[in-house]
């Protein structure tokens, strides 16, 4: 049974499409990265999965309707919505306290036990710690919850690459364990290319890719051409070109490595010029008239 | 491997729906630690009540020979007086500390966002707002 399944989601605020009939498959162990430019619909997508906002389609998570069934689905679903959101009155010792008094799920010796790993007094109110501590703080208390299903929106705003860099670190090593489910967006996608398992694109709310990470490492190569090839890279029409030092950069969707390293330097892309060409290619494009 | 037969205990511990009240005891208690002044304040006043009453017990012989001079109206009004005053104290201490309640109530937590914290715990929304219709209508009593 699929984690998260939804076909024709949609969603509008008014005359603006959140979410233009989205179709999503996310398998059971998997860690999907929804990347997209502002506005593209990925909170939308995030909120309509945690039962947070009603929605047009059908979705399933966890084999439960979000909207109608949210207060079991929370027992299983856990979420970080952004870093800033735990209330700013609490004290450490109460944040645990709390969860472990509702959430049937909390293992409270574990979340001591990262809490212990960081400076965190257990006495200090949450408005005293510094931005970092509090995410520490958070993800100390959403990893103790047995949860299968993580959906992260934008977990690391507004945090310095130290943290942000532990952050996905005790992630994938102190909570993922292959049966749990990850979904997370972000706009620092570089940090996240080691971590996903998938890759899903969002623009003006439909999906405008998907595709595993080890397809994204076997389909979309990036190829430096020497200098009097540019011509023979160019008519394998490359999805992108950019210039690096003066030097072309093109971006190949499907052509075999062999081939491109006839013409010179194949590396693998990052999602990161790989998101630039996609969105460049879909803004060239006519806008769509909204429905 | 599912998660159930990764973490055997965790499963058979609660049925969300068994614990209903204890939840929303948890509320109440939460209600408590974000607003220290719905017991600090009337506690603070009673307490000052009691220091005065107990300067006043103190004084007691003195209270009671000015009083018999009086007569059986101004008598009654001497013995009540005390008792009068600390009785609005309480009430006007409620009444603010319950307006300062109110205010905040239904908006704080959209205003800082922590509502998007709460609701990512496994708990029935409407009960979260069933201890704050409770103190209000205490307040108002």
């Amino acid at each position: 049974m699929p984690v998260i399944e939804a076909r024709g989601l949609r969603k509008t605020f008014g005359a603006t499409v959140a979410l233009d009939g989205i179709d999503l498959r996310v398998e059971e162990g998997r860690i999907l990265g929804l990347i997209g430019p502002n506005g593209a619909g990925k909170t939308t997508a995030l909120n309509a999965i945690l039962g947070l906002t009603p929605y047009q389609g059908q979705l399933n998570v966890l084999g439960r309707d979000p909207w109608t069934a949210r207060d079991q689905l929370m027992c299983d679903v856990s979420f970080i919505a952004d870093v800033a959101v735990l209330p700013r009155w609490m004290r450490v010792s109460q944040a645990l306290d709390y969860v472990e008094g509702v959430h049937p799920h909390f293992d409270r010796a574990k979340a001591e036990g990262f809490l212990s790993k960081t400076g965190i007094a257990r006495a200090s109110r949450i408005r005293e710690l510094s931005k970092g501590m509090v995410t520490q703080l958070h993800l100390a208390l959403i990893m103790s919850v047995n949860a299968k299903l993580l959906v992260l929106d934008e977990p690391t705003l507004g945090l310095d690459i130290l943290f942000r860099k532990q952050f996905y670190d005790s992630l994938l090593n102190d909570y993922f364990d292959g049966s749990r489910t990850i979904v997370v967006t972000t706009h620092q996608v570089e940090e996240v290319q080691h971590v996903l398992t998938d890759l899903m694109f969002i623009d003006r709310g439909r999906i405008v890719l998907t595709c595993t990470m080890d397809e994204f490492e076997s389909r979309y190569l990036e190829l430096t051409p020497h200098p009097d090839q540019i011509a023979a890279a160019r008519a394998l029409k490359p999805i992108h070109e950019r210039q690096v030092f003066g030097r072309a950069v093109l971006l190949f969707d499907g052509i075999p490595r062999e081939q491109l390293a006839a013409l010179g330097e194949v590396r693998t892309t990052s999602i990161a010029d790989l998101f630039v060409a996609v969105m460049t290619a879909q803004h060239a494009a006519p806008e769509r008239t909204p429905a | 491997m599912s998660t159930a037969a990764l973490h055997p205990q965790t499963e058979l511990r609660v049925d969300p729906r068994q614990s209903a009240g204890k939840k929303f005891l948890w509320c109440v208690r939460r209600e408590f630690w974000e607003n220290r002044s719905l017991y600090i304040a009337p506690l603070a006043v009673a307490g000052v009540s009691l220091v005065s009453f107990f300067l006043w017990i103190s004084r007691l012989p003195g209270h009671l020979r000015s009083a018999l001079a009086l007569d059986v109206v101004h008598q009654h009004a001497v013995v009540d007086q005390p008792y009068e005053m600390v009785a609005g104290a309480m009430m006007l201490t409620g009444m603010l500390v319950g307006a300062f309640y109110s205010i905040d109530a239904l908006y704080g937590e959209r205003r800082d966002r922590s509502i998007l914290y709460w609701k990512s715990l496994p708990f029935p929304t409407s009960p979260l707002c069933f201890p704050r219709p409770a103190f209000l209508s205490s307040f108002c009593r």
